[in-house]
């Protein structure tokens, strides 16, 4: 087990390591900085200052040493924006995001098991039809727009919701919605193809006839059995909001959070907050990816060490 | 990081129902969050916003934009050509106690010109260059030349309590003397602030308010429709008739185009002139902004500015004499190159779009040009070799309310925007600007005024409207300047 | 659906299987014509194509015409609207309808060249890993391994603000979050035809082992190819909406549904239409690619279409 984690914690740092490269490149060699991160009007004194202050004089690699060694240590400077520590800003934000994450992956979750299994029941059947066509509608519905329908439908003609910002739970639940329906909507299909396997498998037919109630039977036995590809597509999903999903639905509702930041940084050419932000959420998924993995070799010991 | 996390997810349990608010606190929605709350830092709409009901001035301004007295006893006067001197109302404490003196007054004008704290503020004050306090209401400012509007400037400098504006935590939590007082900043998210009760300007109206910032116009507005707030800021024209009150004022906002005096098609006169006659101005006021516009009247300036020429109007849209002047000047079916941006200003890209619409019409070929912000700078500012466009399109502010600050800009040739290297030009404006006497000021603003317009160095278009959408329950009075003071509105 | 990471892990994991069952028993053709959905996503796409293909001898507009007076009209059907613009106008007098039709024009392209350029490239990739093996097969794995677990869009957002967003960027961006499925597909297929009988047997008979695979290669990676760049193709329409829709992606004066709702939204409230009718042709087309996808991957796995006929057996019972 313990060699298990070391060899994914080495995948995640050679992951952040690349990260660092990638950014350092298009920052420092395909882009001039000091062009593409200082306002048109910073006069000529402030130019030499923010020369220095990344060392542009040096030589390329010991720029990349400093570079490294800064992000190390999570220093990223100062927001030009703000002209406060990126890191502050982040620290700042970073909880709405991880909020509204948990939000929406919770609710796809809890949406996608039940819609799932009452499809599963009778393949081909009208519910499962009609479960099939949600989810192809929710796969093909721009997530901006859905937004958008939500904000009019829910907040301004019927007045249940609040169109935006944060603050109470009220606040959450569009937001949340909309970063839920695609996820939710491919998790279904698992839902429902794994529970189609797992109600045809033999077990369940000699159980239905010992006379086991068929709620029991699919609700703990079979659904049981689903328990692990269900939980890997929805790790999968989490991972996938995580590293920038939310940035569209942070817009549309303004929703103070990462994904928001980084397009305002985007806005004020703040190049210097969006690569912080990159970072971090480098960070975070890796160190998601690390969890599930430590999470699915201890429900299921027999998952490989494979080049997932 | 992890106690953030933790109190997020409280305030999202617990505070399932919207906060109980008061019935006189009010939400007010502005379109960017204040980067700090230093009045003396950053050059930033959002930070003006907040600070304006919680500092004071030396002056003010009524709703039209007049000077008049704000915590300064009398006018200012000048003693000497470069000192001016203000008395201060007795008795005013900051909301932490401090008083409010002419040591305050001076250790402000020390504080915004300390090349320590590198002020964004600097171009509205460069000509500060230090402060006294005489007695304990009296104070001496001094500037580095001759500054005939001191106190049109003074309008924009904010008083600060000299011992809490040095601790750490000021920018964060400002303290001032005014109206309301600082209670919060949930950064992203909210401002908070309230009534003073012990304000000397007496009870106030609104208890409290709460300013969030939404920087999408669309998302602002579905907002206020939902009943959520009770003022936005840059309503689009097209939705005064949908929200439950408009208040919409003339503002210090003048679109125009640059015109190229020095080379190019534009350097002819007649050319110039005839891209004026070409543009329907009070189409493009009615159509486009809905009648939230005025078409401006050939100066650049607005009636209430000092330096406004009574006796110039704007060019008539007489589309038949462009083509007359084009095809004198034998530019009949010349190219023109329009230069604009996108998103910085109201309408900017129809704006613009329009304008080259109306010149093609005239028989030219119009090559429209919309950069990203950064782009179009590089374009705008005046380059060594001296090499511009024929047509810029640019917003002049004008928060002083002077002619300087917008001649200085864009018809000195010296200025940054300038498109013209008129030796006049430049001669007049720079008298002007050191010009004590105010009459003989004036008479040379309407010359130079009087020149631009008959040369037709800018194409003149409009003045256009700020406009903020209001709940039912708000009353209040929009101001030329722009400007939400929250002492000035009431709830019912 | 994700923006810019892809979603088509799933395909990837296919079997390798004997080329004959990957192909449908009576053609292509008469499977589809059997699949409802599946047909009725045809032909949507099918209409897009001649849209995008005609749309300046159909649309009845310039989309880029404007006519300040009249801005902002409604569509035929309201009051106010007109037959000149069937439609409406937005909010600078251009006509929605012309809009919407050259819009295909960049959604069908902006898909089609990224299928391309990722599918070309990570076919390329997935070919040299899993011809040469060893040393050069655990780097491309590696590189693949990591790359999949960058932060895909925010990654691309970055590239975008250094470059600045055009409509060439998109693609590049786009492609280079993609490569990777299209490349551990090809592996995968490669490593699984290495160890078939026929090839091993070729193998120790002296045949040269590229000449075996390539014979045999192609058209077994023709199917899952097709079906993944379908997937694929699906995700990047959707991906370049949404970056337009932030600005980032397709800059006017030219037209894209994404940046069409993006500037309508601000009308929203007055002038339902300039972010209705965008926001339904993204989906419509999004919808239509799927169908076919998932069409194409029923057909063309040989475990999927036996579940298939054994349900509808099953159910006709």
């Amino acid at each position: 087990m313990s060699r298990f984690v070391l060899n994914r914690l080495w995948q995640g740092v050679i992951v952040v390591l690349s990260v660092v490269v990638v950014v350092f490149i298009l920052t420092r060699l395909i882009g001039d900085p000091v062009r593409v991160m200082l306002p048109l009007e910073a006069t000529a004194e402030q130019r030499a200052a923010f020369e220095a202050q990344l060392g542009l004089d040096r030589p390329i690699f010991e720029q990349f040493l400093t570079y490294v060694r800064d992000v190390a240590v999570l220093d990223f400077g100062e927001s030009l924006w703000q002209r406060r520590p990126v890191l502050e800003i982040i620290i700042e934000r970073a909880p709405a995001t991880l909020v509204l994450t948990f939000a929406a992956i919770g609710l796809a979750v809890a949406l996608a098991v039940p819609l799932g299994v009452v499809a599963a029941l009778r393949p081909e059947g009208i519910v499962d039809r009609i479960v099939v066509v949600i989810s192809l509608l929710g796969l093909s519905i721009p997530q901006f727009w859905l937004g958008l329908l939500f904000i009019v439908l829910f907040s301004l003609t019927l007045g249940w919701l609040p169109t935006s910002g944060a603050g109470g739970l009220d606040h959450l639940v569009l937001p949340a919605l909309t970063l839920a329906l695609p996820a939710m909507t491919r998790l279904v299909m698992v839902v429902r193809s794994t529970m189609i396997d797992e109600l045809n498998a033999q077990y369940v037919k000699v159980l239905r006839a010992k006379g086991m109630l068929p709620w029991r039977v699919v609700g703990v036995h079979a659904l049981r059995n689903s328990a692990v590809p269900i939980l890997t597509i929805a790790g999968w999903e989490l991972i996938r909001i995580v590293s920038g999903y939310t940035v569209v639905v942070e817009t549309v509702f303004a929703w103070p959070g990462l994904g928001l930041t980084a397009i305002q940084a985007i806005e004020r050419q703040d190049l210097i907050l969006l690569q912080a932000i990159v970072f971090v959420t480098a960070i975070m998924v890796v160190v998601l990816n690390l969890m599930l993995d430590i999470v699915y070799k201890a429900i299921d010991p027999r998952i490989e060490m494979s080049a997932k | 990081m992890r106690s953030q996390f933790v109190s997020w997810c409280v305030a999202a349990i617990v505070a399932i129902t919207p906060m109980a608010a008061w019935a006189n606190d009010i939400t007010i929605v502005i379109g960017s969050e204040p980067t700090t709350l230093d009045p003396h830092a950053a050059d930033d709409g959002g930070e003006k916003a907040v600070n304006d009901n919680i500092f004071d001035t030396l002056m003010v301004r009524d709703t039209e934009g007049n000077l008049g007295l704000g915590i300064a006893s009398a006018w200012p006067t000048q003693i000497d050509a470069n000192t001016w001197e203000f008395t201060i109302e007795p008795g005013i404490m900051f909301h932490n106690g401090e008083p409010l003196n002419a040591e305050a007054v001076a250790f402000s004008v020390e504080r915004m010109i300390d090349p320590e704290l590198n002020s964004e503020q600097l171009s509205y004050f460069s000509t500060l260059s230090g402060a006294q306090a005489i007695d304990d209401l009296t104070v001496h400012i001094t500037t580095s030349g001759p500054d005939p509007i001191l106190p049109a400037r003074m309008y924009y400098f904010m008083i600060v309590p000299p011992e809490a504006s040095q601790s750490e935590g000021f920018a964060q939590a400002p303290i001032g003397s005014g109206p309301y007082r600082f209670v919060s900043w949930d950064r992203g998210n909210q401002i908070v602030l309230e009534a003073d009760p012990d304000y000397r300007g007496g009870a106030l109206d609104v208890t409290g308010v709460t300013y969030r910032f939404i920087e999408e116009p669309g998302t602002r507005l579905s907002t206020l429709l939902a009943g959520e707030v009770d003022l936005v800021t840059n309503l689009l024209p097209e939705f005064m008739g949908q929200v439950p009150q408009a208040a919409s004022m003339r503002s210090l906002e003048h679109p125009m185009v640059l015109l190229n005096h020095d080379g190019g098609i534009t350097a002819d006169t007649r050319v110039r002139q005839a891209l004026n006659y070409a543009i329907d101005k009070e189409a493009l006021a009615s159509a486009l902004f809905e009648g939230q516009a005025q078409v401006e009247a050939g100066q650049l300036l607005g009636p209430t500015y000092f330096g406004y020429n009574e006796d110039i109007s704007a060019y008539p849209y007489d589309p038949d004499r462009a083509r007359e002047l084009l095809a004198e000047a034998g530019a009949a079916d010349g190219q023109i190159t329009l230069v604009s941006t996108s998103g910085r200003w109201l309408k900017d890209r129809e704006l613009t779009e329009v304008i080259g619409g109306y010149w093609s019409a005239i028989g030219l070929d119009v090559d429209v040009q919309i950069y990203e912000f950064d782009e179009y700078l590089q374009r705008l500012f005046r380059s060594e070799d001296g090499q511009r466009s024929d047509a810029i399109f640019i917003v002049s502010g004008n928060e002083l309310l002077d002619a300087d600050r917008s001649f200085s800009a864009y018809l000195a040739p010296s200025g940054f925007g300038a498109s013209n290297s008129i030796p006049q030009m430049e001669d007049w404006i720079t008298a002007a600007r050191t010009e004590i006497d105010l009459d003989r000021r004036q008479a040379i603003y309407e010359d130079v005024v009087e020149y631009a317009h008959e040369e037709a160095l800018l194409t003149f278009l409009l003045n256009i409207n700020n406009i903020w959408g209001m709940s039912e329950r708000l009353s209040w009075e929009p101001r030329v300047d722009g400007k939400m003071f929250v002492s000035t509105m009431s709830v019912e | 659906m994700s923006i810019v990471e892809s979603d088509s892990a799933a395909v990837t994991d296919a079997p390798i299987v004997p080329i004959s069952d990957t192909h449908p028993a009576g053609g292509y053709w008469a499977d589809l014509r059997a699949d409802t959905p599946g047909l009725i996503g045809a032909i949507c796409l099918g209409i897009l194509l001649f849209i995008a293909v005609f749309a300046p001898l159909i649309a009845p507009h310039d989309p880029a015409a404007q006519n300040i007076i009249a801005r902002l009209q409604p569509p035929i059907w309201m009051d106010g609207g007109t037959w000149n613009h069937l439609l409406g106008t937005d909010h600078l007098g251009r006509d929605v309808l012309s809009r919407l039709l050259h819009g295909s024009r960049i959604s069908l392209f902006v898909g089609f060249a990224t299928v391309l350029v990722a599918g070309s490239f990570g076919v390329l990739m997935g070919l040299i890993s899993g011809y040469a093996g060893g040393r050069t097969d655990q780097w491309i794995t590696g590189f693949i391994d990591t790359q999949v677990a960058f932060p895909g869009l925010l990654l691309a957002l970055l590239i975008l603000a250094v470059i600045g967003p055009s409509m060439t960027t998109v693609i590049v961006v786009l492609a280079l979050n993609g490569w990777m499925v299209y490349a551990r597909l090809t592996r995968s297929v490669v490593l699984g035809l290495r160890q078939t009988a026929f090839v091993e047997a070729a193998e120790l008979l002296g045949c040269r082992t590229g000449r075996i695979l390539i014979r045999h290669l192609l058209p077994n990676l023709a199917a899952p190819l097709l079906t993944l760049g379908t997937l694929e193709f699906a995700r990047i329409v959707l991906a370049e909406a949404a970056l337009s829709f932030l600005g980032l992606g397709v800059q006017p004066p030219a037209t894209s549904w994404g940046l069409d709702v993006a500037q309508g939204k601000d009308y929203m409230f007055r002038a339902w239409w300039l972010v209705t009718f965008p926001g339904l042709a993204i989906a419509f087309t999004v919808l239509a690619i799927n169908l076919i996808a998932s069409w194409l991957r029923v057909t063309t796995d040989p475990v999927e279409r036996e579940k298939r006929f054994a349900r509808r057996f099953g159910a006709a019972k």
